[in-house]
Order: structure tokens, then sequence, then C-alpha cells
């Protein structure tokens, strides 16, 4: 009699399919959107919070715009969720209308001056902290402060369009394709335009930290 | 005699070094015999490190329900925009048959 089960070639070794598991997940997890299931927006809300507002505050530089922003970003993708086409990940979707947003909002501040808090202010960034249930001993406080500030700073000398591109690959760790389908910019250029964010963020660094070094002495 | 990378291969050598590409002959050749160039990679992975290992922002515990909160008020709001235009009354019929009644009612007193 013969088996109902297929035999692999011999050679061939059967992997557990983690990607097609993740894929059916977040395919799941769309129809759910798309018949307006509240708890899955939830459930979405809770898996990109944290990216989408990182993401935010790293672009606008103000915490409380990066807040309001947060907000905006998903209450769009609860207003546009039929127009995901899936032929990406969802995530990518998500960073693409991020990205949009925080490159709106950025031209609007420009426009009108500055955001509603002090540019990464030490007053604003403890009231921040406080309110956020802040965190470990002072001296650890101290140095991850100065390097999220430092890197913060730095990418503030970057151009729009620059800073989400570094933001995207050496934060997020998107790859190529899914930077190109959220800039809907060709490889090449991508790739230009993250070695010269690059090239100048490595300046700005240097310098940033030599003027440190010598502040201390 | 110490070939001069362009910007293009410079850029390559950069980016491959970043992606934990294997560099050509050419490349490594390049990266030993001018300093200079080193000293910018490694100002560059330097600088990618940094950001890489950056510490990062978590979103505030009162996020989620603020969106969630906006969310369904805005669904109600949109339930009642639908509700008002089902069962309003329909004043681009109305309005048209009345303009129409008035004219013919006109034309009849004229004549």
């Amino acid at each position: 009699m013969s088996s109902d089960v297929l035999e692999l070639p011999a050679g061939m070794v059967e992997v557990a399919p983690v990607a097609s598991a993740e894929v059916s997940s977040e395919r799941v997890l769309l129809a759910k959107l798309r018949r307006r299931d509240p708890s899955a927006f939830e459930q979405l809300v809770r898996q990109h919070q944290d990216r989408v507002y990182d993401f935010c505050v790293r672009m606008v530089s103000d915490r409380e715009e990066a807040f309001d922003l947060t907000q905006e970003i998903f209450i769009s993708i609860h207003q546009h969720v039929e127009r995901f086409r899936a032929d990406a990940k969802l995530s990518t979707w998500v960073f693409r209308i991020a990205r949009n947003h925080c490159l709106n909002r950025i031209k609007y501040l420009k426009r009108r001056g500055r955001g509603r808090s002090e540019d990464y202010g030490e007053a604003n960034e403890l009231a921040i902290t406080e309110s956020l249930g802040g965190a470990a001993g002072p001296d650890q406080h101290l140095s991850r402060k100065r390097e999220r500030d430092l890197v913060h700073r730095a990418i503030e000398t970057l151009d729009d369009d620059q800073r989400s591109l570094v933001i995207l690959r050496d934060v997020e760790g998107l790859s190529y394709e899914e930077i190109m389908e959220i800039t809907e910019l060709p490889e090449g250029t991508v790739k230009s335009r993250l070695h010269r964010a690059r090239e100048k963020l490595g300046q700005v660094l240097a310098k940033l930290e030599s003027d440190l070094g010598s502040g201390g002495d | 005699m110490r070939r001069e990378l362009s910007k293009a291969e410079v850029e390559q050598l950069f980016l491959s070094a970043v992606d934990g590409e294997a560099l050509s002959r050419g490349q490594s050749d390049a990266l030993e015999e001018d300093p200079e160039l080193k000293t910018n990679l490694d100002r560059y992975l330097k600088a990618v490190r940094t950001l890489k290992d950056s510490p990062r922002e978590k979103a505030p515990d009162a996020l989620a329900s603020v969106v969630l909160r906006r969310v369904r008020r805005r669904r109600g709001l949109m339930r009642r925009v639908q509700w008002n235009a089902d069962y309003r009354f329909p004043v681009e019929v109305i309005v048209p048959i009345l303009l129409a009644a008035l004219v013919a009612l006109f034309l009849m007193v004229v004549s």
C-alpha cells in the first residue's frame, strides 16, 4: 500500500517554515483589520508603537511632536487599511506612512518656526523622563542620555531624506528592498544617499565627541 | 604606483564593509595602501555602530489607549454621519421638483 506522506528526494532536508508562519499570521491580522476588528487594530498598535515612536522621535527630534505624530500615523493606518495591497510586509507599509507623516510634519514645523517643546533641551528631557516613570541610577542614566543626545544631535545635521534612510537602515535594520518600497527610490539612489549620510554622520560624531572630550579638560 | 579609488568605488567599498560583504582584492589592497582611506572607513563604521547601539525610545504607556480612544470616537462619528446620509430629507430631489413646479405655475399664469 502506498503511503500518503510525500517523501523528499535524497539530500533534501525539511526546514521548519518560520518565515511562512510569520507571513500567514500577518495575513490573518490584515484580514481582521479589513473587517474592522477592534482587537486586531489594538494588536497592530501594540506591536508597532515602540518602533514608530522611536522613528518619529529621531525624525523630528521632539518627543511631544513625536507623540502626536505617532497617533496621527496609527489613525491614518486605521483609515486606509483597505488601500494596503498586501504585496509587501505590513511593517513596511506602516513605516511608509510614518515616513510620509514625519516629512510633512517637518516641513510644517520649518514653516512655523519650531516644535512645541524645546529642541531636545535638558529641562524638557528631564520632565518627559520623569513623566514616563524614568529609570536607572544617575550614572547609567547620564551616560545613556549623553549617548542618545549625541546621536540625536548628529542625526539632526542630516537633511530629511538622508535622516530617514539612515534611521530605516541602521537603526531599524530594514533591507534595501524594504527601503526602496518605503521611499519609492531606486536601489542606486538609496545606497548613494545612505552613503553620503553616513559619511556626514561620521564627521559630525567625531567632531561632537572631540568637543565633549576637550570640554572635559 | 598606488591607484586612487574613484568616488563610486569608495562608496561601494564602504557599503560592502558595513553590509559585511567580502571585499575584493582591489578593495583590500586600496585599504592597505591608503591610511587616510582606512581612517575614513573606521570613522564610517563607528558612526554606523553608534547608531545601531544607540538607546531606543519606548512609546509612552498612554499612547496605545489614546489612539484606541480616538479611533473609537471616530467610528462613532462616522456611524452618525452615515445615519444622517441614509435617513436625511432628500433635498436634491425635492428642491428641483419644487423649482419645476414653480416654473410651470409661472408659465401657466403668464400664458
